[in-house]
C-alpha cells in the first residue's frame, strides 16, 4: 500500500519534474534514521535471519530447502497448535468486536458519566497479565472461587483449567482484557459520525433500528478494520495468560502455536521455530491484506 | 407539473426554549404560518432561529408552549411522524450510500413501492439536474451538487412542511444567488409550507414571503419583506436590515415658532408635524433614513446640509458615500454609479423628511 503511494508520488514529481535539493531530500531520513535504527536490529535483522535459519539443519548449519517446513507441518503438536490457535482467533475477534461495539453504543447513549465507565472499563490494560493471573487462578482453581460458588447448588466441581474448558476461561481472559481497548476504538468512530446525519436519518422517518443499520454500520466500516487487526495481532498475546495459568504443557485445548515455540525454543529446535514463525508471519501478513481488500471493496460499493 | 403536495398550516404559541444554566433561547415565540407560505427566519447568530426552526422538526424539545401544525398540537410527535423534510446546512448525506440511495432514503423508510420510489427518485432527479451522478457518491460531488442532492432528498416525498437550516451558508456567492432562484422556484411551484433559516438579510428580503426578524430570542417583527423594510417595528430591525445599514442618530424634536424640526446634530431638519405622536417625543429619540432616500443637492438649495466624503465605495451599479461633518453624525447615501466625487471633497445633502422613521431611544420601539 505504502509502497504504491511512494511509486505515485515519485510519478507525479517526475511529471512535474520537481527534485528537491539533497539537503531537502535528506532530512526525512534523518527523521527517520533512530527508529530506523533501532527496528533493524530489533526486529528486521532478526526477522531475516529467522528466515535464513528455516531453511538450515540447526545443528549442522547445512542447507536443506523446505526440509524444515515439511517437518513442521508434519509435526502433530504443530497441527494441534494450529487448530487450536485459529479456533480461538475464530470464536475470540467476532465476539469480542460484537461485545465491546454494543458496550460502545451503551455508552454513547449514555449522556453523563461516561467518563467514569470508560476508564473503569480500561482498567483491564493497566494491569499487568502476571498479577492479573493469580486472580483467575483464585477463581478458576479446583478448589476455586467458582466451584465454591457452583457448590452451593451441589453442582459438581469442574477443573477449568486442567480440562477442556480451559478453552472457555482462556477466551474469557482474552475478552476481559482486551474489549476496553476496542471499545475505545469503537466510540471513537461512532463519535466520529456526524449527528446531523441521524437527524436527517430521523426526519426522512428511520426508526433507531434502521438509523444503526443504516447510518451507525456503515460508517464504522474503517473502525471495524482497524479493531479487527488489532484485535487479531492481540489474540496471539493471550500466550501469556495461558502460559501463566496452566504453564508449558496446558490442556489439549488451549496448546496454542505461541506454547509450540515455546517448547522448540526450550529444546532448541531452532530451525523448526524459524520455519514455523515465518509461515505465522506470513499468514498473519496474508490475513491482514485479506481484511484490507474486504474493507476496501465494502468501501466501494 | 401538478401539485401533487398538501399545503398545511403552522402555529406557533408561546413557544420558549431554555437550555441548561437557565439559557433562554427562545422567548414567547408567537407565529401564524399559511398554507404555502415562504416564511424566511433571519437574524445574527444565537438569536434562535434554528434553535426555533429544530423545535419546529421536533429535533429539539420543546421548554413550554405549542407548535400546532394541521390544528393538531405536534410538542410530542417525534420527528418522522411530523411529516416534514428539512435540508441541513452541512447537508448532512449519506455518506455510504450513492446519490440516488440518498434521494430515495425517505421512501424506503417509509415502505414505497420499488417502482414508484424509482420513479420518483428519476422525476426529482430530472428536475434539480441529478441525472448523470445518481451512481455517485457524495464525497465525488462539488458543494453545489451536494445541496442539489440533500434538496432532491427532501422534495421526493410529499412533505407538509420544508425546513431548511442555511442551506446556501456553504456556497459561494454566484452559486448562492442561482440555488436561491431555483428554491424560490421550487417551493412556487410545489407549494409546500416553507420556513428557511438564514443570517443573510438578502436572501431573507428576496426569498421571503414574510420574514422573521429575531434577536436574542425574541420576534423583533414579523411580516412582508415591504413591511420590514419600509416600516422597521424597532431600532434592531431598522439596523439589521439593509445595506448600507440605515443612518441612525440620536435626535431631539424641536418646535420652534409653529414649525418643528428634528436635529442632527447641529443642524436642523425640519419635519411636518401632522403625522406623529407629539406626546411621546419628550422622550430621548433616535432617527432613522435610509441610505438612498438622503440625496445630494446644490449649495443653495433649501435644508441642504454641507459633509465631507470620507469614503466611497463603488459597486458599479451604485456608489456609497460615507460622509462626515463636525457636529454632526456620519451619514451614508447611495448615489448612481457616475458620480464623481473624490474623499475629502464637500459635497450637501438633504434628507427627505418623509422617510425619516423615529424610534423611542430607549425601548426601541418605532414612533414613526
Amino acid at each position: 500500500m505504502k509502497k504504491i503511494l511512494l511509486r505515485q508520488r515519485k510519478k507525479q514529481w517526475d511529471e512535474h519534474d520537481y527534485k528537491a535539493p539533497w539537503k531537502e531530500r535528506i532530512v526525512p531520513w534523518m527523521f527517520l534514521a533512530p527508529s530506523l535504527f533501532v527496528v533493524s536490529v530489533m526486529v528486521l535483522l532478526p526477522l531475516l535471519d529467522a528466515f535464513r535459519r528455516s531453511f538450515f539443519f540447526a545443528v549442522s548449519n547445512q542447507f536443506v530447502g523446505l526440509q524444515n517446513y515439511i517437518s513442521v507441518l508434519g509435526n502433530s503438536a504443530f497441527k494441534l497448535a494450529a487448530a487450536n490457535t485459529a479456533k480461538f482467533i475464530a470464536v475470540c475477534i467476532p465476539l469480542l468486536l460484537v461485545i465491546s461495539l454494543a458496550v460502545a453504543l451503551m455508552l454513547t447513549a449514555f449522556q453523563e458519566k461516561r467518563g467514569i465507565f470508560k476508564t473503569s472499563f480500561l482498567v483491564p490494560m493497566a494491569i499487568p497479565v502476571a498479577s492479573i493471573v493469580l486472580l483467575w487462578r483464585v477463581i478458576f482453581h479446583r478448589n476455586g472461587l467458582l466451584n465454591g460458588i457452583r457448590a452451593l447448588w451441589d453442582a459438581a466441581p469442574v477443573d477449568w483449567i486442567g480440562s477442556a474448558a480451559s478453552f472457555g476461561v482462556l477466551v474469557f481472559a482474552y475478552l476481559w482484557k482486551n474489549f476496553g481497548y476496542d471499545m475505545v476504538l469503537w466510540l471513537s468512530g461512532i463519535s466520529a459520525i456526524n449527528p446531523a446525519l441521524y437527524e436527517a436519518a430521523q426526519i426522512d422517518g428511520a426508526g433507531s433500528v434502521k438509523r444503526f443499520v443504516k447510518i451507525t454500520l456503515p460508517n464504522l466500516m474503517p473502525t471495524l478494520f482497524t479493531v479487527a487487526v488489532l484485535s487479531l495481532l492481540n489474540s496471539f498475546k493471550v500466550f501469556r495468560e495461558a502460559y501463566l495459568i496452566a504453564g508449558s504443557y496446558p490442556d489439549d485445548s488451549i496448546y496454542m502455536l505461541q506454547h509450540l515455540f515455546n517448547n522448540w525454543f526450550s529444546n532448541l529446535d531452532v530451525d523448526k521455530m524459524c520455519a514455523g514463525a515465518v509461515m505465522m508471519a506470513l499468514l498473519v501478513f496474508i490475513l491482514i491484506m485479506l481484511l484490507q481488500k474486504i474493507m476496501n471493496r465494502g468501501d466501494s460499493v | 407539473m401538478e401539485n401533487r403536495f398538501q399545503a398545511s398550516g403552522l402555529q406557533i404559541h408561546n413557544v420558549n426554549k431554555w437550555y441548561p444554566g437557565d439559557v433562554h433561547a427562545v422567548i414567547d415565540m408567537n407565529m401564524e404560518i399559511e398554507q404555502g407560505e415562504f416564511i424566511v427566519f433571519v437574524g445574527p447568530s444565537g438569536c434562535g432561529k434554528t434553535t426555533l426552526l429544530r423545535m419546529i422538526a421536533g429535533l429539539e424539545g420543546i421548554s413550554s408552549g405549542e407548535v400546532i401544525m394541521d390544528g393538531r398540537i405536534v410538542n410530542r410527535v417525534p420527528p418522522k411522524k411530523r411529516d416534514i423534510a428539512m435540508v441541513f446546512q452541512n447537508y448532512a448525506l449519506y455518506p455510504n450510500m450513492k446519490v440516488k440511495d440518498n434521494i430515495a432514503f425517505p421512501l424506503k423508510m417509509r415502505h414505497t413501492g420499488k417502482q414508484e420510489t424509482a420513479v420518483r427518485v428519476a422525476e426529482v432527479a430530472e428536475k434539480l439536474e441529478l441525472n448523470t451522478m445518481l451512481d455517485r457518491k457524495p464525497g465525488a460531488l462539488s458543494g453545489g451538487q451536494r445541496q442539489r442532492v440533500a434538496l432532491a432528498r427532501s422534495m421526493v416525498r410529499e412533505p407538509k412542511l420544508f425546513l431548511m437550516d442555511e442551506p446556501l451558508a456553504n456556497l459561494d456567492a454566484k452559486l448562492r444567488v442561482e440555488m436561491r432562484r431555483e428554491i424560490i422556484t421550487l417551493q412556487r411551484e410545489l407549494g409546500v409550507t416553507t420556513i428557511y433559516v438564514t443570517h443573510d438579510q438578502i436572501e431573507a428580503m428576496t426569498m421571503g414571503t414574510r420574514i422573521a426578524v429575531m434577536n436574542g430570542g425574541v420576534l423583533q417583527q414579523f411580516g412582508t419583506p415591504q413591511e420590514i423594510y419600509q416600516h422597521p417595528a424597532n431600532l434592531f430591525v431598522a439596523g439589521f436590515i439593509g445595506s448600507p445599514n440605515m443612518n441612525l442618530w440620536n435626535t431631539e424634536f424641536v418646535s420652534d415658532d409653529g414649525r418643528c424640526f428634528l436635529t442632527l446634530g447641529d443642524a436642523r431638519i425640519p419635519i411636518g408635524k401632522s403625522s406623529f405622536p407629539v406626546d411621546q417625543l419628550q422622550e430621548p429619540l433616535k432617527a432613522g433614513i435610509r441610505p438612498e432616500h438622503i440625496e445630494l443637492v446644490e449649495p443653495d438649495t433649501c435644508g441642504a446640509i454641507q459633509m465631507t466624503i470620507s469614503i466611497l465605495e463603488n459597486t458599479g451599479r451604485e456608489i456609497a458615500i460615507f460622509l462626515a461633518a463636525s457636529g454632526k453624525p456620519d451619514l451614508a447615501i447611495v448615489t448612481d454609479a457616475d458620480f464623481s466625487g473624490q474623499p475629502g471633497q464637500a459635497v450637501y445633502v438633504r434628507l427627505k423628511q418623509e422617510k425619516i422613521h423615529i424610534f423611542n431611544a430607549e425601548t426601541g420601539k418605532a414612533l414613526r
